[in-house]
Parts: C-alpha cells; sequence; structure tokens
C-alpha cells in the first residue's frame, strides 16, 4: 500500500508538471492589461535670468547629460542661410582660452563627449559623461556656450566642407526633393530658406559672433539635465554655470505666413535622363505643432502613409509595384506645417503613382476606416509611445519641446489617452477638413523631358533649378538664321575680320582659380601663340599638399609641325597621331575670323532660351575634331564652348563660358573664362592681353 | 601652447587617481532549460515594456563553400510564417502589438529581436518559440526572400561608394579560411541554395541547445519563467552542432588589392594587419591601441592626417575581435590630390612612432577613462544590456563578464600596448586595399 501511495504521488506530480508545460501553441496569446501611460514625473525651475531648466533623475548609472535648447534656429539666418549651422558647429572649434585642439584634448581626456547643432527652430548643445567628470564637463561646455572665438581657420575649413557638400546635394534627387518641398511648403516663410554656395562664401566670422550674441541668451533657451542627479544636488550647480549668463532681449518672432497651398499646381526638377526613378512628393498645408489638431491627425497619417501597414504602402508598392516603399507625415513647426505624401517610383510611373496617391486621400474623406484597422495603428501608436520612455534622453527632449511649441503641460502624460479615444468618425472628420486633393502640389524631381508631358493634366507646371531658381522650359526656337551669316554678324561683333587679322600674335597672361570641391588651387597662366599655328602654354597651380604648399606646372610647346608636352601627371612627352593633330588644330591662330579658309564647315543646330535670353548653339566641325559654340542672338558674342570627350564615365562635357569682353587693339577679348567640366571648376581672370608681341621661334621650341 | 597642454593634462591625471570603477552593475538571472537552452532574465523597470532577444551560435563563417550568405538568406526565412503563424503575419502581429522588430546576421552569429509593450511580452515570446520550433519553409516563401535578398545586395553595391570595402578587407586579410566572405555572400550562391539545405540548416543550428533567449524589462520575473518554459520547453534539443576549423594558411609579406570602381569619389586607403580573436588576452591591449590612435578630435590618426598633414578628409583605425581570427586596420578617406604614398608613409611613421616609443602617460590615462564612460554608457539602454548578457554567456562562456570587462581593460599597461603594436602591425600580417578614383573622372 505504502508503495502504491508514493507512486500516486509521483504521477500526480507528473501530471501537474505536464499541465504547468500546456500550451495551446496554436492560438495567438492575448495580450495583458495595457500598462498605465504614465511619464516619468520631472523637476522643473526657472533661474532669475530667465532659463527654464528641466531635471530628469535616471540613476541606473553614474552618468549625467545636459542638453542646452536655443529657442531659434536657422529661421534666423536672414540674408546668408547657414549662419545658425556655422554658429553651433564652431562652437566647440575653439574659445577665447581654448584652441580646438586643447578643447578636444581635455574632452576626450575624460571620456565627455560634447556637441552641438542647429534645426529650423532650434539649435542644441548638448555634453555628456560619468558624474565624476561633472564638473569639467560643465566648464568645457559653458566655455563653448559662453566664449566661443569662432577662429577664422576654423571657419574656412567648414565653409570648404560645406561647398564640398553642396556639390554631392544638388545631383541627388533625395535632397533635391527637400529643397523643392520646403520651397514650396514653406513659401514666404524663412523656413523655405537654405544654403547654397553663394551664402555659404558670403557668411564672416562677425556673422556668426553677432548671431551667437542675439540668440545664445538664457531668457531664449532652456537647459535638460537627465542622470544620476537630485534636484536638490543638481541646482546649486547649475545655478554655479548658468547662474551669471546674462540675460538679453529674447528675439521677436514676427515671421510672415507661408502662403497656403491652393487649387492642383505642378513643380518639377529636371535631373536629366540618368534618371530612371521620379521622386514624387504630394504637399498640402498642414498644422502648427502646438495645434490640438496635431495628435489625432497622427492616427489619420498613419492609416494612409505611416509604414508597411500603411495604405499608400499596400496600394503603390504591394498593389502596383511602383516603388520599394510609400509614406506619409505630418511634418510640424512652430509656425507651420506641411503634410507630405512621398515614394520614388519608377519614371513611367509617376503621373500613375500620382493619381493612386490622390485615390487614397479621398478614400480617406469618403469612407468611415473600420474599428480594426483603426484599433490597429492607435495600438502601434501608443506601443511606439512607451518603448520612447525607455530613453532618458528622449524624454528630456520631449519636455523641452513641451516648452518650444508651447504645448499642454500634460501633453504626453495624456498622450496614450488621447490616442486610444480617436473613433472613426473623428478619423474622417479629420481627413475632410485635411486631406483636401484638390488644394495639392505635385512635386517631382527626375527626367523632366520624360514626365512633364503626363504631368500637365493635374495643373500648371512649374520649373526650377537645382537651386529652386524658377527656369523656363527649354523651349526650342525656330532657326532664323543660316551658318554663314550668323558667323559674319559674330566676327564683326569681335570687332571685324580686318581688326582680327591685323593682330599676328598674342601673350595673354591670367590668374587662375581651380576649384575640386574638396580643395582649391590658385595659379597663373600665360598663352603664347603666333600665326599661323605656334603656341606655348604655361600653368602653374599651388596646391596645399601634406601640410606643405607644392608647386604643380604643365607646360605645352607647339611649333606648326611637333607638339610637346610636360606636366605632374606625365613625363616630358611628345605628341602623335591624332593628338598632334588635334593639338596643331587647337594652336590656329585666328580660327575663328579665318573659318573658310581653313576649310571648316559651320552649321547652326538649334536656337533656344539659355537663362532668360535666345542664342545659338552651332556647330563648328574642323579636319579633325569638331567644336560647339554658342552665340548670344542679340549681340552675337561668343558666349560660350562646349567640349565633348570620351571618359570611362560616358561623354564628358566641358562648357567654358566667356564674359567681360573689353576692347583691345579693336578686337573684343573675354577677360573672363569659367570652365565647368565634372567636378572641377576652372576660373581664369585674364590680367593682360598684349597684341602683335614679337615672339621668337624658339620659344614654340622644345625636344625630348 | 603645447607646453602648457601637456602641464595642464599632468595636473588633471594627479587629480584622478587610479581606483574602482564606480559605475553600477546590472543583476540578471541564468538558467538552462533541460532542451540546453540558456535563458537570462534582466530587470529594468525604466518603462513599462520587454525586449526579447534571441542569440543562436552561426554565422558566414559556418557556411560551406559555394553558399556563401546562406546564414543571412536564412534570417530572412525566419520572418516568413511558422506551423501556428500564417506567412508574412510575423511584421503585422508586432505593429499591430505596438512593437519594433529586427535581427541581423554577423560572421559568427545570428540574432532576432523583438521590443513591445510589457502587456504583449507572451506574443513575442509564442513567436520567437514559434520559429524555432514550428517553422515552414515553402517554395514560395524561399523564391520571395531570394528576390528581397538580391535587392539588398544590389541596394549594397550598385553605385554605393566603397560598398565593397568590407569584401575587399577580410578577402585580403582573412585569406584561406572561413572568414574570407562576409555575410551578404555573392547571388549566384544565393541562386542555388535549394529548399532542402534550409530545411537541414535548421535542423542543424537552431536548436534550443544552440542559443541564448535574454528577456529584459518590465518583467513578472515568475510568470515569464513560466511563459517561456511553456513555449520554449518542448522543443526538442539536437546534437552539438560541429565548429569550424580556422588555420590561417603562412603569409610570407605584404597583401595589395587595387580596386577601381566608377562610384568612388575620392582615394581611400586602407592598412589591415591579420591580430587575434576575442578570447585572446592581447585583444584588450589592441583595443587601446585602437583608443590611442583613432579616439577623438585629439587622437593620434585626427590629428596627424585630418588636422595638421590635411591629407585625409576621415581617417582611423579599427580593431575587429571575432569568434577566431582578429583584425585592425587604418583606414583614410584622402582629399583630392593627396597620393596613396602620402598617406601610406604617414601611417608607417605613426605604427614607428608607438612601436618605438609607445605611449605617453596621459595618453594612457586618456584611453581608460575614454573606456570607463563608455563601458558605463553600454548600461544605459535595454537593448544594450540584453546584446551583452547574450554574447558573454554564449561565445565567451562567462556572463559575469557583464559586469567585469572593465577590469581586463584596467589591466592592460602601457607596455602592453607598445608590445602588441610591435607583435601584430607587421608586414607579414598586413593587407593593403586601395580604392583608386577612375581616371578622367576629374
Amino acid at each position: 500500500m505504502k508503495h502504491f501511495r508514493i507512486l500516486t504521488v509521483a504521477l500526480l506530480l507528473m501530471l501537474v508538471a505536464q499541465t504547468f508545460a500546456q500550451v495551446d501553441r496554436s492560438k495567438k496569446p492575448a495580450p495583458g492589461p495595457a500598462p498605465k501611460s504614465s511619464f516619468p514625473e520631472y523637476y522643473e525651475t526657472t533661474l532669475d535670468n530667465g532659463l527654464k531648466v528641466f531635471v530628469v533623475t535616471d540613476n541606473k548609472q553614474p552618468l549625467v547629460t545636459f542638453r542646452l535648447l536655443v529657442k531659434s534656429g536657422s529661421e534666423f539666418d536672414g540674408e546668408n542661410s547657414g549662419v545658425a549651422s556655422f554658429t553651433t558647429s564652431l562652437l566647440t572649434s575653439g574659445t577665447k582660452t581654448r584652441n580646438s585642439l586643447q578643447f578636444a584634448s581635455e574632452a576626450d581626456f575624460l571620456g565627455l563627449s560634447i556637441g552641438a547643432s542647429a534645426a529650423d527652430d532650434q539649435m542644441s548643445i548638448s555634453g555628456s559623461g560619468l558624474k565624476k567628470h561633472m564638473n569639467k564637463l560643465l566648464e568645457l561646455m559653458t566655455d563653448a556656450m559662453y566664449n566661443p572665438s569662432f577662429p577664422q581657420e576654423e571657419l574656412e575649413k567648414e565653409q570648404k566642407q560645406a561647398l564640398s557638400g553642396l556639390k554631392t546635394v544638388k545631383k541627388n534627387p533625395d535632397e533635391v526633393m527637400d529643397r523643392l518641398s520646403i520651397t514650396v511648403g514653406y513659401s514666404g516663410h524663412p523656413y523655405s530658406n537654405f544654403g547654397i554656395e553663394e551664402d555659404v562664401s558670403a557668411i564672416t566670422r562677425d556673422d556668426l559672433v553677432a548671431f551667437h550674441k542675439s540668440y545664445f541668451i538664457p531668457n531664449n533657451a532652456s537647459l535638460a539635465i537627465v542622470g544620476d542627479v537630485t534636484p536638490k544636488d543638481i541646482i546649486p550647480v547649475v545655478k554655479k554655470f548658468f547662474g551669471d549668463w546674462k540675460r538679453g532681449e529674447a528675439p521677436a518672432r514676427n515671421f510672415a505666413l507661408p502662403k497656403p497651398i491652393t487649387g492642383r499646381s505642378v513643380h518639377l526638377v529636371d535631373l536629366g535622363s540618368s534618371q530612371t526613378q521620379t521622386s514624387i512628393n504630394v504637399l498640402l498645408t498642414g498644422v502648427r505643432r502646438d495645434d490640438p489638431d496635431y495628435l489625432p491627425l497622427s492616427i489619420v497619417n498613419s492609416i494612409v502613409g505611416g509604414g508597411f501597414s500603411g495604405r499608400l504602402f499596400q496600394n503603390l508598392r504591394e498593389t502596383h509595384a511602383f516603388t520599394y516603399g510609400a509614406y506619409s507625415n505630418f511634418e510640424s513647426r512652430r509656425d507651420a506645417g506641411v503634410w507630405s505624401a512621398a515614394a520614388s517610383v519608377r519614371r513611367s510611373a509617376t503621373d500613375s503613382a500620382f493619381t493612386q496617391v490622390i485615390f487614397e486621400m479621398d478614400r480617406m474623406r469618403n469612407e468611415l476606416v473600420s474599428s480594426d484597422e483603426l484599433e490597429m495603428h492607435k495600438q502601434n501608436a501608443s506601443g511606439r509611445f512607451l518603448l520612447g520612455l525607455e530613453n532618458p534622453s528622449s524624454i528630456a527632449s520631449m519636455v523641452q519641446n513641451i516648452e518650444l511649441y508651447g504645448l499642454p503641460k500634460d501633453y504626453y502624460k495624456n498622450y496614450v489617452k488621447n490616442i486610444m479615444a480617436v473613433t472613426p468618425a473623428e478619423v474622417q472628420r479629420l481627413a475632410k477638413k485635411y486631406l483636401r486633393s484638390n488644394d495639392i502640389a505635385l512635386l517631382a524631381v527626375g527626367d523632366g523631358n520624360v514626365i512633364a508631358p503626363s504631368l500637365e493634366a493635374f495643373g500648371p507646371i512649374s520649373r526650377y533649378d537645382a537651386d529652386m531658381k524658377p527656369v523656363q522650359a527649354v523651349k526650342k526656337l525656330a532657326i532664323d538664321i543660316d551658318g554663314e551669316t550668323l558667323m559674319a554678324k559674330a566676327i564683326s561683333a569681335m570687332g571685324g575680320r580686318d581688326n582680327l587679322l591685323a593682330i599676328k600674335s598674342r601673350i595673354t597672361e591670367g590668374d587662375l582659380v581651380l576649384d575640386l570641391g574638396a580643395m582649391q588651387a590658385d595659379g597663373m597662366m600665360t598663352l603664347m601663340e603666333k600665326a599661323p599655328n605656334k603656341a606655348y602654354q604655361k600653368m602653374t597651380l599651388s596646391l596645399e599638399m601634406g601640410g606643405q604648399q607644392q608647386m604643380i606646372e604643365s607646360e605645352r610647346w607647339i611649333n606648326g609641325v611637333k607638339a610637346l608636352e610636360d606636366g605632374p601627371m606625365a613625363p616630358l612627352k611628345e605628341l602623335s597621331g591624332d593628338e598632334l593633330a588635334e593639338a596643331l588644330e587647337g594652336a590656329m591662330f585666328n580660327d575663328f575670323a579665318r573659318w573658310k579658309d581653313l576649310g571648316y564647315t559651320v552649321t547652326v543646330q538649334e536656337k533656344k532660351m539659355m537663362e532668360d535670353k535666345p542664342v545659338y548653339v552651332v556647330e563648328m566641325k574642323k579636319k579633325h575634331g569638331s567644336e560647339k559654340m554658342i552665340i548670344d542672338a542679340g549681340d552675337f558674342m561668343l558666349i560660350g564652348k562646349i567640349e565633348v570627350r570620351s571618359t570611362p564615365q560616358g561623354q564628358l562635357e566641358t562648357l567654358t563660358r566667356y564674359s567681360d569682353y573689353r576692347l583691345v587693339d579693336g578686337v573684343m577679348l573675354p577677360h573672363s573664362m569659367v570652365s565647368e567640366g565634372g567636378p572641377q571648376t576652372m576660373k581664369m581672370t585674364v590680367r593682360s592681353y598684349k597684341n602683335n608681341v614679337d615672339i621668337p621661334d624658339s620659344q614654340f621650341e622644345k625636344s625630348l | 601652447m603645447r607646453t602648457r597642454l601637456s602641464l595642464l593634462l599632468l595636473l588633471l591625471v594627479a587629480a584622478v587617481p587610479l581606483r574602482a570603477q564606480d559605475f553600477k552593475p546590472i543583476s540578471y538571472e541564468e538558467y538552462k532549460l533541460k532542451n540546453g537552452l540558456t535563458v537570462i532574465l534582466h530587470v529594468d523597470r525604466t518603462a513599462p515594456t520587454a525586449m526579447t532577444y534571441c542569440l543562436y551560435r552561426v554565422g558566414s563563417k559556418d557556411e560551406v563553400t559555394g553558399r556563401t550568405g546562406f546564414a543571412h538568406f536564412f534570417e530572412h526565412l525566419m520572418f516568413e510564417g511558422t506551423k501556428n503563424i500564417k506567412r508574412g503575419q510575423i511584421d503585422k502581429l508586432i505593429t499591430a502589438a505596438g512593437g519594433v522588430l529586427n535581427a541581423s546576421t554577423s560572421f559568427d552569429q545570428t540574432d532576432y529581436f523583438f521590443k513591445v509593450p510589457i502587456n504583449q511580452l507572451e506574443l513575442a515570446l509564442w513567436i520567437e518559440s514559434e520559429r524555432m520550433m514550428n517553422l515552414v519553409i515553402d517554395q514560395t516563401g524561399v523564391e520571395t526572400q531570394r528576390a528581397v535578398v538580391k535587392e539588398e545586395l544590389k541596394q549594397r553595391y550598385e553605385g554605393r561608394p566603397y560598398g565593397t570595402l568590407w569584401d575587399n578587407i577580410v578577402k585580403a586579410t582573412f585569406q584561406g579560411t572561413q572568414y574570407e566572405w562576409t555575410p551578404i555572400g555573392v547571388p549566384e550562391d544565393i541562386n542555388r541554395a535549394e529548399i532542402q539545405e534550409f530545411l537541414d540548416f535548421h535542423a542543424k543550428y537552431y536548436l534550443p541547445n544552440n542559443a541564448c533567449l535574454v528577456v529584459g524589462g518590465d518583467l513578472n520575473v515568475p510568470q515569464t519563467k513560466k511563459w517561456i518554459e511553456q513555449y520554449f520547453g518542448a522543443i526538442p534539443a539536437g546534437p552539438e552542432p560541429q565548429r569550424v576549423k580556422v588555420t590561417f594558411p603562412e603569409q610570407k609579406e605584404s597583401r595589395l588589392v587595387t580596386v577601381e570602381e566608377e562610384v568612388t569619389p575620392l582615394p581611400a586607403y586602407i592598412e589591415s594587419y591579420r591580430s587575434v580573436d576575442y578570447h585572446h588576452a592581447d585583444a584588450y591591449a589592441l583595443e587601446l591601441l585602437g583608443d590611442v590612435l583613432s579616439n577623438g578630435k585629439s587622437s593620434r590618426l585626427y590629428q596627424r592626417l585630418v588636422d595638421k598633414d590635411q591629407l585625409s578628409i576621415q581617417a582611423a583605425s579599427f580593431n575587429v575581435p571575432l569568434e577566431r581570427a582578429g583584425l585592425f586596420a587604418f583606414y583614410s578617406i584622402s582629399n583630392m590630390g593627396v597620393t596613396f604614398e602620402q598617406v601610406e608613409k604617414a601611417i608607417a611613421e605613426e605604427i614607428a612612432r608607438v612601436q618605438k616609443e609607445g605611449i605617453s602617460e596621459e595618453e594612457f590615462q586618456k584611453v581608460r577613462n575614454a573606456k570607463e564612460a563608455s563601458f558605463t554608457r553600454s548600461f544605459m539602454s535595454l537593448d544594450g544590456k540584453l546584446r551583452n548578457l547574450a554574447s558573454y554567456s554564449l561565445f565567451y562562456g562567462n556572463t559575469a563578464l557583464v559586469n567585469k570587462e572593465i577590469e581586463m581593460y584596467m589591466k592592460v599597461t602601457r607596455d602592453d600596448i607598445k608590445r602588441v603594436a610591435n607583435t601584430y602591425l607587421r608586414p607579414e600580417r598586413r593587407s593593403v586595399v586601395k580604392y583608386v578614383v577612375p581616371e578622367k573622372q576629374s
């Protein structure tokens, strides 16, 4: 009996263990009760100088982060876009008592990280490190805040980098789309500004000093402290480092509101035939960040275009396969906001994609969303909010946002509750109010020639270049002149055939600036020419390499029969074959005036508008090569030449523009020449032309 | 100016004496299920959320020749469906639960995670256990993911400057071993993979006894343990997978690879030295050597190549310790017009300097301080903590390192740093990769 009982107990135990392990794997587990939508407690105070201070205690580790937020950003740039951004990036590049290296050394030595950045309506400087190094952290951070010296050479380094950056921006469809979106969406407000080359080059040290002085003031800022600190022990420290910061006059914000988007219009940037995709964006006027509709609108947006389960993704990718992804977004700033629905779509599907976006907008207004679909988006939004609370730094920026945007104090406390309260009817009401498909701007960046015809049906098309300057469609005009007559007019505009041919030799001297994006080089050029086809050319460029100034020289000798070259890339060599023939032809003096005698032919290829004036594009076929000339259809001056070279990357066109024509010895000669080819620009400013100088023939001779 | 700075730093050195680190160790509970699954629980009540992190001990170095990219391809299949979860639903279930998910594959490991509000933890555990136990692999799924992986490959290579950098570095440095290809693999191999191979792969590596499951967040611990037992306990164990052997063939001299790609905008120069795996005692000294050379704007390489000589837009070194291999590399993206010789010379001088003179006391203090700060920072996010726990447990067999690894760094001496520079930065361990800018581009 005893044995039996023990066995029973053992069996029973096994049964219990079994039940414990049993679970119905075929069913999705039901969620537990939703966690309370809480937002961590934080401490808030204001110093006598007006600085708002927030403390978020997080004692997981002995670390502390200070984030200073200045409530002004690039919207205050003024004339030259980029001032705010240069001001912040140079804060840590030198102070009154520390140069850039000293600052970095002191921070690196203690493992401190200090960085600053600017956005459209704010600037921030953040410092973080171990709590035991807090005093040093604050000493460095406040030194950068109060005493930046904005060294000239650091500014120049920064400008150089920014200029290289701008080169790639203009070729990147996404970045061009960003420019187009703010240009159209925030028209009339400084939010629509962005920096171009002229802005970057125009920024001076004085601009940065002045910007820093006006906006880095305590009554225009807030400070968030996150970490292993309590308000009681940190506030005295804050007072010590920030209490003496002098109050200033808070900048007034009185920007004009952006022009609302009404009616349907199309806005196009042509990036050429290499674009096999079109970046599209449907834009409409949205809401300011503090608008009470902003929060429920985030659910409306989530249904239309939030992530994989948004309708745009399902439609444009899953159903139609126009694209790899399609998303929409309410972007809301302090003064204004926009809604945008964007995707990169196959070039041939550009118009169909726009049609589908409009279809989804209409569906949002006309049909009530099902409660299942709405529920999924509400759950997702509240879940993501909770996941965000895991990171104390993001709590700090939420707290600072309440203050920056003037949101209700309990905005984040009630966030989940308010999200969960959104109903299908509310979604439809908001869709009717905002997603009005008759008041939209349709933006496209891509292959303009191919996509433009299909976009005319949507509305009037405005075209822009990559710097958002309006451009006329390249309208071809009827050719109204023949080659011979045009050349006669051009030669006469240059001073006439007799005056041109009266000059038998010439020495041209000029200054060069070579811009390679990442670096610039200065130099000089001397060109000696003598009829009929002798030439000598010498170019000297001075480059900074390896911390040293280095000279690069190249020379060319053409004596009418032979041509030799010597340069940095290859040792002295004599040209032969096609290269020789082209060199000899290129050295032909006065060939513009002598084209007929030389047996060249001239064809007018087209007449078109270029930068607001009509021009002729003329091809001059020589014996060996050919060149394209651009001649002004008004005054018949030669304003450009296009050379085409074959490279491994395909045809590379070099356009040289001639300007600043002046009369020298009865002929018009250009004093400025700018060549652009690929990523480089070469600018030559002529110092002097000396005509009919006696140049000894030995000048053109060189032997190996 | 220099003298003043040094004095200042020396004063600071005096003010920061050597002492015990004062970061706060984390607590965790580790145990094994009967089937060999290692489970680690870590409570963190910062927010009402949870994260599950499942780490498998299989990566691209476990692939066989002709099937490179297989482990990563397989990772995609883990999002398809299971016996109890219809195809394409894993994404949707997690999205609707307000969560996020992802996975990654590297040389030595494959990992999967879910982050969800705490009330959805059971859902996450159910899905993770389903794909360990009941993964469905069918032709449709394989073909869909084959297309997706190929798009991923295209995106990576086509028109992306230096997109092939890693491939070229490991191919040269780890020549003749299972580490000579990267996890993404090559398209031809991906085309060849057949359905039975995937089934075999899952059966061989996706075993409870070849994995570590870490669950962290605002946990109810007994409840979490119960769910883990219920969902994972019934998954059968399998034979311990055989580990690959990694034997490096003898290298006699420096190797050189020159890469010409149309999209290269500026010349890139990489000098990579074969070093040691992360179990090796020198791994920590190498890490600190890397910090001396390139951590922060005051580091040697930044000061020399970027600031002073202005040869490079970016210059740094990196130390990559793996399970059975390791490399230590220098790289520079040069300014226009700078030659490879100039960069090579500057790097060679910096190497010679550290080999001959070692590092200064203040540099030594600096990298120790920086290491302490970054070690402490790694405990700030739940994500970071769970990853560390899993990796120390599964690969080091020493979970306690999560709180102790800093001590290994603090044991490194100045002499160690000089010594490893001399031991490993030698020509017969070196491979050079040059990305040239195509001629006539400019």
